[in-house]
């Protein structure tokens, strides 16, 4: 699955995404709250949420799928609603629910819907061998996808939405229901997609994928952007701490008592395995903290540092677990 | 255009797969209509024999009008197109009726063309047994018929009147000359009344006619059907009109249920021998029918949240406009109840419209029908359309 894949044409806007103000509510629930955010030509963007909290709504209505009740949603310089038609064609969108005709081959499907991207001739077929490739479908292109299991339903769902190789791919929880290895190339594929300048915004619940594929981060909860920035600038707006395991022998609780006089460490603490410590930021405080238990009569064998994800800052954020 | 052609063929492919269509559109159809005209066929004359059989009991005997009636049925029995009897007064024509010894009679009252010429209510009164609704039909389109000439009649004599100074009586008998005078044009008129459908023709219409209702809702459904599979939002997403999208669906509809008929036309030509004459005619009633269907089938099918629902809606319409069409069973004229209720389908204005052609004549014979169908068209196309769009939604 790494074809090279031709990059889209440079796009001269300053941004690719634009949204302000969106919302929408299905009778008396509000999904979506005012939402507002942007994305620059390619960079990657993630939508962190639980279920329930709006993720869908709010990218239907990026993709024109579904009308607002209010805001504003520009797509490279130009506003988007659900019956504007031609700047829809800057947007590649794999909806959460695979959408494809069942009766229909991966073939069939992907040449469909290129067409309704307004490809045809060479070029359209091209695209579809393409992607077929990268989606490794190729050896089963012919298939009617009724015939498909989960995982090459989901890639062939993916595909669909880069056929046109569009400026801003919007991928809704691409990875629900997949294996672990049609997972791995999931988010391979993505990381060539930006490679090759395509601006992406992803959504999910799963935090190891958008700390490996986002730079930049919206948490949602109950239709609302609760919080939006790197993934550091996140951590450090809520003050998370990070967590330094030291593996250690000889004067432990001396070690410690001396450790924790030192000004950025607010714990410490002797475990099984040597010393536990709670800091503000661990990679200049580490010299010291080894100088200090050296001092101490302890010798160090190891040292492992786990920097809050962005799970704690959900769980900080909202006073509950990203995942139910 | 071309994105909306796209739409339709690609969901043409998706029918031709699912195989529904053919046994709706054309394996049923061909399975009914044989099945029927082989049970019922013998109750249709065809094209050599003579069927009906009428008598005529005149109680205006000498009146020039009265006689111009008689020496008009004398003419359509030279034609071997009917049999005539004459009967000595209304009792024994209502006998030679009731005992089945003539399909239907007419009587003729004293002073009938007096009262004619005098410009007061007259008319031949058709003497009918219940059991024949259609030969009643034709008895009572012949007596129709004759007034309208009459009346015609009475406005040609008038203007040669004028010219020549005529008492009235004159100048009816004068009118009557000048219509007999071009025999051919009337003896057609009533030809095409007379002869109706032959059995295989007859009983093809009607199971194409029933029948394509069962596959006219496609495009609706079609839609529901995206909806489920959410390829709806796809194309919503994708850069082409939601109106669009819509039209692809109307035009699905169209193509499958014209495709439908047309096909079984065909095939019900050379296996069944269905006569369809007047070709471009027959064309332009099938596309007139089509769109009336779909238009009828989507209004109510609209109604449903799910293909399925919508399925069962369709076939519930599909049976009721059947029946009621009379695809069947020829309808009794239009005096009756149900009779002026099945002009509110398709069927009943289709069926008319293919007898009327039977008889010859081309477009201008089936102009009442075409035109009926094509604003029952028209108007439930426009509200289904009005109505769907609340589905364009993903
Ligand atoms: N078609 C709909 N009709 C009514 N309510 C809806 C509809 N779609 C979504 N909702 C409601 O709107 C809210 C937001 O739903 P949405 O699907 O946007 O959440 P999400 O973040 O995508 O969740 P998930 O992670 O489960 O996909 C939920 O409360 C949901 O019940
Ligand atoms: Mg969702």
């Amino acid at each position: 699955m790494n074809t090279p894949v031709t990059a889209p044409a440079p796009n001269r806007s300053p941004l690719v995404l634009q949204v302000e103000g969106l919302r929408k509510s299905y009778g008396e629930i509000q999904a979506v709250k005012g939402i507002s955010f942007e994305i620059a030509p390619g960079e990657n963007y993630g939508l962190l949420g639980p279920n329930g909290a709006g993720k869908t709504t709010t990218i239907q209505m990026i993709a024109g799928v579904l009308a607002a009740d209010g805001g504003r949603v520009t797509v490279c310089g130009e506003e988007l609603t659900t019956v504007t038609t031609s700047v829809k064609s800057h947007i590649g969108w794999v909806p959460q629910e695979v959408a494809l005709y069942d009766r229909l081959s991966a073939r069939e499907n992907l040449a469909f819907f290129g067409r309704m991207q307004g490809l045809s001739g060479k070029e359209l077929t091209k695209r579809v061998e393409e992607v077929l490739h990268l989606t490794a479908l190729s050896d089963r292109a012919g298939d009617k996808t009724i015939k498909f299991s989960g995982g090459m339903r989901r890639r062939l769902n993916i595909g669909i939405g880069l056929l046109h190789q569009p400026d801003l791919l919007i991928l809704d929880e691409p990875t629900v229901g997949v294996d672990v290895q049609s997972r791995a190339s999931i988010l391979d594929q993505v990381e060539e997609m930006t490679r090759h300048g395509m601006a992406v915004l992803y959504t999910t619940h799963y935090i190891e994928e958008v700390e490996r594929l986002c730079r930049r981060v919206g948490i949602i909860d109950h239709g609302e952007l609760i919080a939006e920035g790197t993934k550091t600038e996140l951590v450090k707006m809520v003050g998370e701490r990070d967590r330094v395991l030291v593996n250690a022998v000889g004067n432990l609780s001396e070690g410690v008592n001396r450790v924790g006089r030192l000004e950025g460490v607010h714990q410490a603490g002797v475990t099984t395995e040597g010393v536990e410590l709670l800091v503000d930021d661990a990679t200049p405080l580490l010299p010291r903290i080894f100088e200090t238990l050296t001092r101490s009569e302890v010798s160090v064998t190891g040292v492992h540092v786990e920097e809050p994800d962005l799970e704690a800052v959900f769980l900080h954020l909202t006073g509950r677990a990203l995942r139910d | 255009m071309r994105d909306i052609a796209w739409i339709v063929l690609k969901d043409l492919r998706q029918q031709v797969r699912d195989r529904t269509i053919f046994i709706f559109g054309l394996i049923a159809p061909l399975a009914i209509a044989a099945a029927l005209s082989l049970a019922f066929g013998s109750f249709f004359q065809t094209d050599e024999a003579v069927v009906f059989e009428f008598g005529i009991s005149n109680a205006d005997a000498g009146g020039p009008i009265s006689e111009a009636f008689s020496v008009a049925m004398a003419e359509l029995e030279t034609e071997g197109l009917v049999g005539i009897t004459f009967h000595r007064d209304r009792f024994s024509l209502e006998r030679a009726v009731e005992e089945n010894e003539v399909d239907a009679g007419f009587f003729i009252p004293d002073g009938f063309s007096q009262a004619i010429v005098e410009g007061s209510e007259a008319e031949v009164i058709v003497v009918a047994n219940p059991d024949g609704p259609v030969v009643a039909g034709v008895a009572t389109s012949i007596a129709k018929q004759f007034a309208l000439e009459v009346a015609s009649a009475s406005a040609a004599g008038a203007t040669l009147a004028i010219l020549g100074g005529l008492t009235p009586e004159q100048m009816v008998q004068a009118g009557l000359a000048a219509s007999q005078a071009n025999p051919p044009a009337r003896i057609a008129s009533l030809e095409a009344e007379i002869r109706q459908l032959d059995a295989p023709t007859f009983y093809s219409a009607g199971a194409a006619m029933f029948f394509m209702v069962f596959v006219v809702g496609t495009g609706l459904l079609s839609l529901l059907e995206e909806r489920r599979l959410h390829t709806l939002a796809r194309l919503l997403a994708s850069p082409i009109s939601p109106g669009r999208i819509l039209a692809a669906k109307f035009l699905l509809s169209f193509t499958v249920g014209t495709g439908s008929v047309g096909l079984f036309m065909l095939f019900s030509r050379f296996l069944l021998g269905a006569d369809w004459v007047d070709l471009p005619a027959t064309a332009l009633l099938v596309v007139a029918a089509v769109g009336a269907s779909a238009g009828i089938v989507s209004l109510v099918a609209g109604w449903a949240r799910t293909a399925e629902q919508a399925q069962n809606f369709q076939s519930v319409v599909a049976v009721a406009m059947g029946i009621l069409g009379g695809t069947f069973f020829p309808v009794a004229g239009g005096d009756t109840f149900l009779g002026t209720l099945s002009l509110a389908t398709p069927h009943a204005w289709f069926m008319r419209g293919l007898g009327d052609l039977s008889g010859g004549g081309g477009l201008g014979v089936v102009a009442l029908p075409l035109v009926v169908l094509t604003g029952m068209a028209v108007l439930t196309l426009t509200i289904s359309v009005l109505g769907a769009r609340r589905n364009m939604r993903p």
